[in-house]
């Protein structure tokens, strides 16, 4: 058995030494098995192979050692994998994602948080390609209820994609817009997680996916709260939204309702989105209030309490920005001002400048995709290969789609 | 008696130093041992939480604390009954709860810190919503007694009428805006009808 495993570590130092990843992924694959079986000799392995050099290798190693059923001694273990994570070679790693991320949320979600942010520095060719590490992360930190480490990571823009070797999965990229708009639910960034959850319903697909199916119910009840209304998805969300999801969550066509809301509840409960619903009758609330202030200039106060229940609300809303009134406690009035910006001061013109440089961003990006789709030889081979002027319209226009999808910011 | 505006030097020194010391046990809770930080870094970091009014991440933080250290603290468990005034908006009550206990060394100047943030909060948030309002509900808003409240903004030039015992709150300036020099204006605009025109 023991030469097994030397012909093995002999082998990926010679695949790396060569450079030969695909070749080391696939010698990895098959010998799986064989690191399994001698468990007690997994040790003397890793001391035999430089994490630098040899990353995958040991990569395969920890590996094994994280799928045993029980682990006598994680500390050990995590520490080494610390260690692997911030000395490896990001080259090596990107080749292969059957890691051992997914072990680290059984006991410790929050240690896991500074590992896989590493390793997901480690596997970025740029700040803006997403990789199937962020999903974890973000799944991470919602277990762990921490959410700050993961707010760098969704703030970015995300422009690409890392391949990993033909790994990456649908499921990857659904999770990651999932795990960020809860997240982003769970801060009240209420605008930044309706985007995540419209990312995530808006993904082109030919099959339902429960992840989408869950993105969806948030996204009605998000968007409730934050406008008050279900927002209509964009038009280029795939038809399987439309006809399975929507029956599927069986919703809010009477949610403008306080008593629809109320007595949807119990169904939303059932998917764990209660706290979700009570604010969306919070806002409520709110939005009467705000709707108020356009029909009457003056509202008695004491009226305004009764009717919406909700004392002090008022005072809230001022501060919070969301209404512009004045209380005036001498007369027990609650006076409704428009709003005061006269969009003509220098914060307003400084405003704008940043828009149309974000403008000027997203034209010069798109420019750059497509020149690389342009100049790509199996574009240019089907283009050529078939007269069909039809399948070149179709590709350019999936392109458009996929560039509208982001001009839609 | 405290004036309404700030001495700038100071305050923003401070500023800087709880900004600081708020990464400091932000970093120290995620690589603590078995992911359990002491207690002092919980205290800390969520008073510098609430100091900085960020109740989702000081909620989330109250929930990931062990409950062993929940009941072992008593400290934990008042700073976060403060937390729970400032959630809900009880001015008169988050001044009462800071007054009520005795805290430690370092939870002190946070505290400090937290209840005048909140006083100024207190003060631009009447000056812009009310007109008028009771002088009583003003003094439970600030946490000073009438008499004090009253004469600190009479002397920033609001109006007080003891008879009616109203206090007219003055609307605040807008603050002033950091203006663009022209050339660069005019090199924005070239760049913009550049891309417009292309």
């Amino acid at each position: 058995m023991a030469s097994a495993l030397e012909q093995f570590v002999n082998n990926v130092r010679q695949l790396s030494a060569q450079g030969q990843m695909t070749q080391l992924c696939e010698l990895i694959n098959k010998s799986g098995e064989l690191l399994a079986k001698n468990l007690s000799h997994l040790d003397t392995v890793l001391g035999a192979l430089d994490i630098q050099e040899h990353s995958l290798g040991v990569l395969a190693v920890l590996f094994v050692k994280f799928s045993m059923p029980n682990i006598p001694d994680f500390e050990t273990l995590f520490s080494q994998v610390q260690l692997f994570i911030s000395t490896c070679n990001g080259e090596h790693i990107r080749y292969a994602t059957d890691t051992c991320k997914s072990r680290l949320t059984k006991a410790l979600p929050l240690r896991g948080v500074v590992v896989l942010k590493q390793a997901i520095d480690k596997m970025q060719m740029n700040t803006n390609q997403l990789t199937s590490v962020h999903a974890d992360l973000c799944q991470l930190c919602l277990l762990a209820k921490c959410f700050k480490p993961a707010l760098p990571f969704l703030e970015l823009d995300m422009m690409d994609i890392c391949k990993e070797n033909g790994a990456y999965d649908a499921k990857h990229f659904l999770c990651y817009y999932y795990y960020g708009g809860m997240i982003y639910t769970g801060l009240k960034n209420f605008e930044r997680a309706l985007y995540f959850y419209e990312q995530a319903i808006t993904t082109p697909a030919m099959a339902v996916s429960h992840i989408m199916l869950e993105a969806y119910k948030k996204y009605i009840l998000v968007s409730l709260i934050l406008h008050g209304k279900v927002q209509p998805l964009p038009k280029y969300t795939s038809q399987i939204v439309g006809r399975f999801i929507k029956v599927r969550a069986n919703s809010t066509d009477g949610m403008s309702s306080i008593r629809a809301l109320l007595f949807s509840l119990t169904t939303f409960a059932r998917d764990s989105n209660t706290g979700l619903v009570k604010q969306c009758l919070s806002s409520l609330y709110k939005k009467n209030i705000q709707r108020l202030t356009k029909v009457d200039a003056f509202v008695c106060s004491c009226i305004l309490n009764q009717c919406f229940s909700a004392p002090r609300c008022a005072s809230v809303q001022i501060e919070d920005g969301e209404i512009y009134a004045s209380i005036n406690q001498k007369d027990g009035m609650v006076c409704f001002h428009d709003n005061p910006e006269k969009y003509n001061n220098p914060a307003m013109l400084h405003k704008i400048d940043q828009e149309m440089l974000k403008c000027i961003e997203l034209d010069e990006k798109l420019k750059s995709m497509d020149q690389e789709i342009t100049v790509n030889p199996q574009f240019v081979q089907k283009v050529r290969q078939s007269d069909n002027v039809y399948i070149y319209i179709y590709i350019y226009n999936f392109f458009l789609t996929y560039a509208w999808m982001y001009f839609a910011l | 008696m405290q004036q309404l505006g700030i001495n700038m030097p100071a305050a923003v020194i401070m500023e800087e130093n709880f900004d600081k010391l708020l990464e400091q046990c932000e970093s120290q809770e995620l690589e603590a041992p078995g992911g359990i930080a002491t207690p002092q870094v919980y205290a800390q970091l969520l008073a510098l939480y609430l100091l900085h009014n960020d109740m989702n991440n000081g909620r989330y933080l109250w929930k990931r604390i062990p409950q062993a250290i929940k009941s072992a603290n008593p400290e934990l468990t008042s700073i976060w009954a403060v937390g729970q005034r400032i959630w809900q908006r009880d001015f008169p009550g988050i001044y009462t709860t800071i007054a009520a206990y005795q805290w430690s060394e370092n939870i002190l100047p946070v505290m400090e810190a937290l209840r005048e943030s909140t006083r100024q909060r207190a003060y631009s948030l009447v000056a812009q919503a009310y007109t008028s309002i009771a002088a009583d509900d003003f003094a439970a808003f600030v946490g000073y007694s009438v008499e004090e409240a009253v004469k600190g903004v009479v002397s920033q030039g609001w109006q007080a009428d003891p008879g009616t015992r109203m206090v007219m709150p003055k609307k605040p300036d807008p603050p002033p805006v950091s203006l663009v020099p022209n050339e660069q204006q005019l090199a924005r605009l070239t760049d913009y009808v550049a891309f417009l025109e292309n």
